[in-house]
């Protein structure tokens, strides 16, 4: 808060004044009148200030569009043979802030010794990885979760260590060769989240 | 002889040019009269508001209370009235910008803003602001002691694309 007053001395005669200054007094009493329009014509003003202010946290949300797609047919001669996914699903990660974020990955029910695997619901399974899919490696690590910062000024996922890490990470799914599970539709959900 | 008398002229004229300074001091006295104009004075202090923190990315109506304390010698009449905020537009419409710390310009398009707005009433239906009329939102006569007069603000819904401190400046004048 501050509080300041402005005086201005009273208006000299007319007579005594000139043109030129009664003038100015003139633009004065016009700018006076146009910003503030008091009811009485009032000779002097003071003047107040007052912050106004809110704080808006950081704050991030996830949404999660499409999803990791395996060629349709993945059997051939009672085989799966080395297959990547086809398409990927999008993750759009929003933050109110440039704070730091890291995409957690977690294992769910479906993991078995430290392999993520899709399922058909009847207790038959088809492992898989996460892979980074510009150098098509693993992001697990043998971690229970899947840690990536995310880059939101770019848009971009790295390893947790973020930009210095180096290249930029896309998310795929590889399924390694492997002999065949009873034909079916073989899923899995994961449930990401951000921490910031 | 001639001497003599030469001597009594002389002390003569000395006595003659010496009367006027001694009938100075006795002449009548001129009066001095003393006085002072104690001139209307008015002050205006404005109280700081800080809105409640949002939840979330979608920032909710909220409302906080301030309030402008008028301060009059006695007998001044005087009006208050809202010069807005400082990350004003100029012609605005009566809507005020808290502008991001830490960003440059701190005006509408120039950098990350929210809006918000002041009422001269609790239940915020008439705006502080009216730029097609009069600013004055109160008016009184000085007693000398100080008087709050109310400020309502408003921050309306709407959603933010940054985090951080918002703030403006909010200006409001006494014409006495």
């Amino acid at each position: 808060m501050s509080i300041r007053t402005n005086m201005r001395g009273p208006s000299r005669p007319s007579a005594a004044t000139g043109g030129r200054v009664i003038g100015t007094i003139l633009l004065g009493a016009m700018v006076l009148g146009v910003a503030a329009s008091p009811a009485h014509a009032a000779s002097q003003t003071a003047s107040g200030t007052g912050t106004i202010k809110v704080v808006v946290p950081n704050q991030c949300t996830l949404a999660v569009s499409g999803k990791w797609t395996l060629p349709a047919t993945l059997q051939s001669g009672g085989q799966i043979p080395d297959t990547y996914s086809a398409s990927d699903a999008t993750l759009d990660v929003q933050c109110t802030g440039d704070a730091s974020m890291q995409l957690n990955i977690p294992y769910n029910g479906n993991v078995s010794g430290g392999s993520r695997r899709m399922t058909d619901g009847a207790s038959h399974y088809i492992p898989y990885t996460l892979i980074d899919r510009n150098a098509n490696t693993p992001l697990d690590n043998g971690g229970q979760t899947t840690a990536l910062y995310y880059d939101s000024a770019n848009s971009v996922f790295y390893y947790n260590g973020g930009p210095n890490d180096g290249s930029s990470v896309m998310i795929g799914v590889h399924v390694a060769a492997q002999t065949a599970p009873p034909p079916g539709s073989y899923s899995d959900t994961l449930t990401l989240s951000v921490t910031y | 002889m001639v001497r003599a008398s030469v001597r009594i002229a002389w002390v003569l004229g000395v006595a003659v040019g010496a009367l006027p300074v001694r009938a100075a001091t006795t002449s009548p006295g001129t009066s001095l009269s003393v006085q002072t104009t104690v001139p209307a004075t008015c002050t205006v202090g404005v109280s700081d508001v800080t809105f409640a923190a949002p939840t979330g990315l979608n920032i909710s109506q909220t409302d906080a209370d301030g309030a402008a304390t008028v301060t009059c010698t006695n007998g001044a009449t005087y009006d208050v009235f809202d010069r807005g905020g400082s990350n004003d537009p100029q012609n605005g419409n009566g809507v005020h910008y808290l502008a991001l710390q830490g960003q440059v310009g701190g005006r509408p398009g120039h950098a990350p803003v929210l809006t918000y707005q002041a009422f001269s009433d609790s239940a915020r239906t008439v705006p502080l602001s009216n730029p097609n009329g009069s600013n004055v939102f109160s008016s009184g006569v000085g007693t000398g002691s100080a008087v709050s007069v109310p400020v309502y603000f408003r921050l309306p819904q709407q959603t933010a694309t940054f985090s951080g401190s918002y703030t403006d400046t909010y200006n409001i004048w006494v014409a006495f």
